[in-house]
């Protein structure tokens, strides 16, 4: 059987794209590599009684549109509206609602712009690049620092450091650098989903089925089929095959070309560009098991804990740890967010206890001294830990249990090259039409295309995962549904 | 105060000369104020190195235009070339020097003892870069309105220096070559939009008189007696010691300038060829040049370069094999960026990037026979560093010379006189967008008649006097648009 479209991955973009594309009446088969359909949309139990979402706690607001075409609140994913976010120095504190305003702009404009290049069909041959240049929204911060954009947001020096923590959201740059002001594209948060972020993995999953998409777990693609120089299904690892006129991949970037494609079928200028795809600093995550709700720090409402809350944010410290994270050393004191995840959603902490997870940024896949063992572990978790401690006291003697997510295990458990969370560095040359690629000669990217024909890329990597979720899988299954309604494949 | 003179030229360097030196041959009655007691800015020999005397700035010519050389009859006022052309050598202490001159061949026969891979690689890597100037070519020629970024160049308007290079060479060694050049204008390296630089040097190369770095025979200063001679010929009236203190403006128009001596010199119009940010702040009424870009401007540029001139009793070892090149040191590009965030944070990097000249070996005219002199740029540097220049400077040399004395064996038991330049304040920050935008934006100032000649309306740090033609050309243009 011949299936319109064979998404590879289910992840939020994968959901999304097979419940937009069932919907519209195609037969759809998603095939997913873990036991279970979600990707980071996970919620775990890593201790008694004591769950969390092991990758993030928010992820990038859901499209309004998309939110309530895919009917995810009828099917459970609740979100609980973001909350004002906490930044905590020592002997001093601030607390901060989140910056909309332009940025929330732009990344409207943003996603309506690849929705609209998705949804006209592929332009191929002669006329792929003729169209005169739109500058897209936002171009202009590509010029930018981040400082520059931060300093017109406030006058405060402390605000202003709180400002660029909030806006990193747990990962890190160099804000000094041209070209960092793009961070402000990616610093949306989604709100906390009720019961953890599982329930949203459920729910895409639900609206995925209920219109009428097969979904095979457990099962992975090993190779991308083609015949007659476009794409005619994927290879599984059990030896099968299933047939189909586009595939959508949601896998990242590198994986996708690098591991679904012999190297030689692709044109050059392709694999150098997926080559030269530069990874972003990598997070670990800890989650800690608490005995109790812990005390706020001395200054502080309980009330200001249900946000993320920074601990002693600078310019200067993210700096430092980005260059050590190039180095491939572990930083010293890493940028870390605390989250009380049970403050916002009791249910994640048994009744009495508390959970929270710590996000620490600029941490390296493979130290350049070899990679992970137990003692690195152990080093990193008493570093944060100590971090903790020196800015709110009182934690690390509540603590029963814990788990430490490390880039590599992010790797190994979601499937994405160097546990990269992001797709791959917001640098000014991976961000809006750049990502993941410029025009190649002769090929229509628009719209979450690639120069392989049929092969659509959401995921991570596409240009707009950094801002939005969901938006990506639904704007390459509407450039798929454009080009077979234009009898393009 | 007498009849308004056509133009008025605030500066004697070799941008100012030419500027007005194109403004008299269109028929302006045109005035320079030199603020020193000669012409010749940063180019004229004004620093005492024990006998001899040395410029303060440019060290090689980038790209001097050859319609400037051409119109202004540079050739018979006396501009000979010492060295046209100069090797680009990259020396390593891990290995042989890397020479990466215009024979492809021999460029790839020195790279391939540290990567085969970037042998092969740097052939393309020069292609694509000519490739890139060619589309510029648009931009570059262009005397009036910005066509834009061309298409095939916004890729790398995005993409870091860094980046470029970490993806077209794998050996730490080719990288290094270019990382001084990289960090030219104070950015960093690893800073968006900067591996443009390499297509506008690649720009310059192509548009420039064939060699595109070069020495005049007698060093600056004669290409500032070419220039100077060329501005008397057509007429313009030099005035050296006349500092101008600030800008006269009617309304919105600059109407001419006071000297520190409280003259009064009424003008049509103004070139300045000193910085966006001197001209503007220092000079301009305040307020003139409205709040934002006065906000912009007063922050400054906090990365620059120092010179180093020193006279040896012998040629260093490195010169010895190739006279006639610019002689490249820097460890690791990666070593670079982290020095540049030194220098931003006002602290002396651990890590530095040389370029080094050796002007005696090709030009026995500068200096008497058994004297030679290395002249070195350094970067990236602090302009205000936290414990100041008085206390650093001492500092630097120490680290420079140590890190001359690695590759030259000997050098420093040979010094007889050392010289420190220590980086401009007043220097614009490089800026990205311009890199993007026509000569027009870069020229014009939002003060009415006043436009900029100097190397602030350079899309990169150069003395190419381009910049001066182009801003004559728009300058008449508004003049007999005024006149209409």
């Amino acid at each position: 059987m011949r299936y319109d479209a064979c998404i590879i991955g289910a992840g939020a973009d994968g959901l999304a794209a097979a419940a937009t594309l069932a919907g519209r009446g195609l037969k759809v088969a998603v095939v997913e590599r873990d036991s279970h359909a979600g990707g980071r949309c996970a919620t775990r139990e890593f201790h008694p009684g004591f769950r969390a979402s092991p990758y993030v706690d928010e992820l990038p607001p859901i499209p309004a549109d998309i939110f309530w075409s895919l009917d995810l609140a009828r099917r459970g994913a609740l979100l609980a509206p973001a909350s004002k976010s906490l930044a905590l120095w020592p002997g001093r504190q601030n607390l901060l609602s989140a910056p909309a305003g332009r940025a929330e702009a732009l990344r409207h404009a943003i996603v309506a712009r690849v929705l609209g290049d998705a949804a006209a069909p592929a332009k191929r041959g002669l006329f792929a690049s003729r169209a005169p240049y739109a500058p897209w929204p936002g171009e202009e911060l590509s010029t930018r620092t981040l400082l520059e954009a931060v300093e017109e947001l406030s006058a405060d020096s402390a605000e202003r450091a709180h400002l660029l923590a909030a806006v990193l959201d747990g990962r890190v740059c160099n804000p000094a650098l041209a070209g960092s002001a793009l961070q402000l594209l990616g610093g949306a948060r989604g709100g906390m989903a009720a019961g953890g972020l599982g329930r949203l993995g459920e729910a895409l999953r639900t609206a995925a089925v209920e219109a009428g998409a097969e979904i095979t777990c457990g099962l992975e693609a090993t190779d991308i089929k083609r015949k007659a120089g476009r794409v005619a299904g994927v290879g599984l690892a059990d030896g099968s095959d299933i047939a189909a006129r586009a595939v959508i991949s949601t896998l990242d970037l590198k994986r996708t070309f690098l591991s679904l494609f012999a190297w030689s079928e692709l044109p050059k200028a392709l694999v150098d560009r997926v080559g030269a795809f530069r990874p972003a600093p990598g997070t670990a995550r800890l989650l800690l098991a608490l005995d109790g709700p812990p005390e706020p720090p001395a200054g502080t409402e309980a009330c200001a804990l249900r946000g993320p809350i920074h601990l002693a944010p600078s310019a200067a410290a993210l700096d430092e740890a980005t260059r050590t994270w190039r180095r491939g050393a572990v930083p010293d004191r890493p940028p870390a967010m605390l989250r009380l995840v049970s403050a916002v959603d009791p249910s994640l902490a048994p009744p009495g206890a508390a959970t929270l997870t710590v996000t620490l940024g600029a941490i390296p896949h493979t130290p350049f001294d070899g990679a992970w063992t137990h003692e690195k572990r152990d080093r990193l978790r008493a570093t944060a830990l100590a971090t903790v401690e020196v800015l709110w006291p009182g934690i690390v003697k509540r603590v029963l249990g814990w788990e430490l997510i490390l880039p590599p295990d992010m790797e190994h458990m979601l499937g994405i090259s160097g546990g990269d969370l992001t797709g791959g560095e917001l640098a000014a040359d991976q961000m809006l039409g750049l990502r993941p690629f410029a025009d190649l000669p002769g090929a229509d990217c628009r719209g979450s295309r690639t120069p392989v024909e049929g092969l659509y890329l959401a995921g991570p990597s596409s240009a707009l995962a950094p801002l939005a979720t969901c938006a990506a899988g639904v704007a390459a299954a509407r450039a798929v549904a454009a080009d077979l309604a234009a009898r393009r494949l | 105060m007498s009849e308004a003179l056509d133009a008025l030229v605030i500066g004697g360097g070799p941008h100012g000369l030419t500027a007005a030196a194109y403004l008299a041959q269109a028929g302006m009655r045109v005035a320079l104020l030199e603020a020193g007691e000669a012409t010749g800015g940063t180019c004229a020999n004004a620093l005492a190195l024990g006998d001899l005397t040395v410029p303060a700035g440019a060290q090689t010519l980038y790209a001097l235009d050859p319609r400037v050389v051409k119109e202004l009859k540079l050739i018979r006022r006396g501009l000979k070339f010492a060295a046209r052309d100069l090797l680009q050598i990259g020396l390593r202490a891990d290995g042989k020097p890397l020479v990466l001159g215009r024979d492809a061949r021999a460029a790839a026969r020195s790279i391939a003892p540290y990567s085969q891979r970037d042998a092969a690689q740097f052939v393309d890597f020069r292609r694509e870069l000519f490739a890139f100037a060619r589309v510029q070519r648009a931009l570059w020629w262009e005397d009036g309105a910005s066509p834009g970024l061309p298409d095939e160049l916004r890729r790398l308007g995005a993409t870091g220096a860094a980046a470029y290079l970490d993806a077209a060479f794998e050996s730490e060694a080719m990288k290094a070559v270019f990382a001084f050049d990289a960090m030219a204008g104070g950015m960093s390296p690893a800073a968006a939009g900067t591996s443009l630089l390499f297509a506008w040097r690649a720009a310059q190369e192509m548009c420039g008189l064939q060699g595109a770095v070069a020495v005049p025979r007698g060093g600056m200063a004669a290409l500032v007696a070419a220039l100077s001679g060329a501005a008397q010929a057509a007429g313009v009236a030099i005035r050296t010691g006349a500092p101008v203190a600030r800008l006269l403006l009617s309304g919105d128009a600059v109407a001419g300038a006071i000297l520190a001596s409280g003259d009064e010199i009424a003008a049509r119009i103004v070139l300045s060829s000193l910085s966006r940010r001197e001209t503007l702040l220092t000079l301009a009424p305040a307020g003139a040049a409205g709040f934002a870009a006065a906000k912009r401007l007063s922050r400054g540029a906090e990365v620059g370069e120092a010179k180093f001139v020193l006279t040896l009793k012998a040629v260093p070892s490195f010169a010895a094999l190739q006279p006639a090149a610019r002689f490249l040191i820097a460890e690791r590009l990666e070593g670079c960026i982290a020095a540049h965030a030194e220098a931003r944070a006002g602290r002396l990097p651990a890590e530095l990037a040389l370029e080094a000249v050796v002007p005696t070996a090709f030009d026995s005219l500068l200096a008497p026979p058994g004297t030679d002199i290395l002249s070195v740029l350094v970067r990236p540097l602090p302009v205000a560093p936290m414990e100041g220049w008085p206390k650093l400077a001492p500092r630097l040399s120490e680290a420079v010379l140590t890190l001359l004395e690695r590759h030259a064996p000997g050098l420093r038991a040979n010094i007889v006189n050392l010289i420190c330049v220590t980086p401009k304040p007043l220097r614009d920050p490089l800026e990205i967008p311009q890199l993007r935008a026509g000569w027009r934006a870069r020229i014009a100032t939002p003060i009415g008649g006043l436009f900029l000649c100097g190397e602030a309306a350079e899309p990169v740090p150069a003395l190419s006097c381009r910049t001066a033609r182009i801003a004559a050309a728009i300058a008449v243009a508004h003049l007999k648009g005024a006149a209409r």
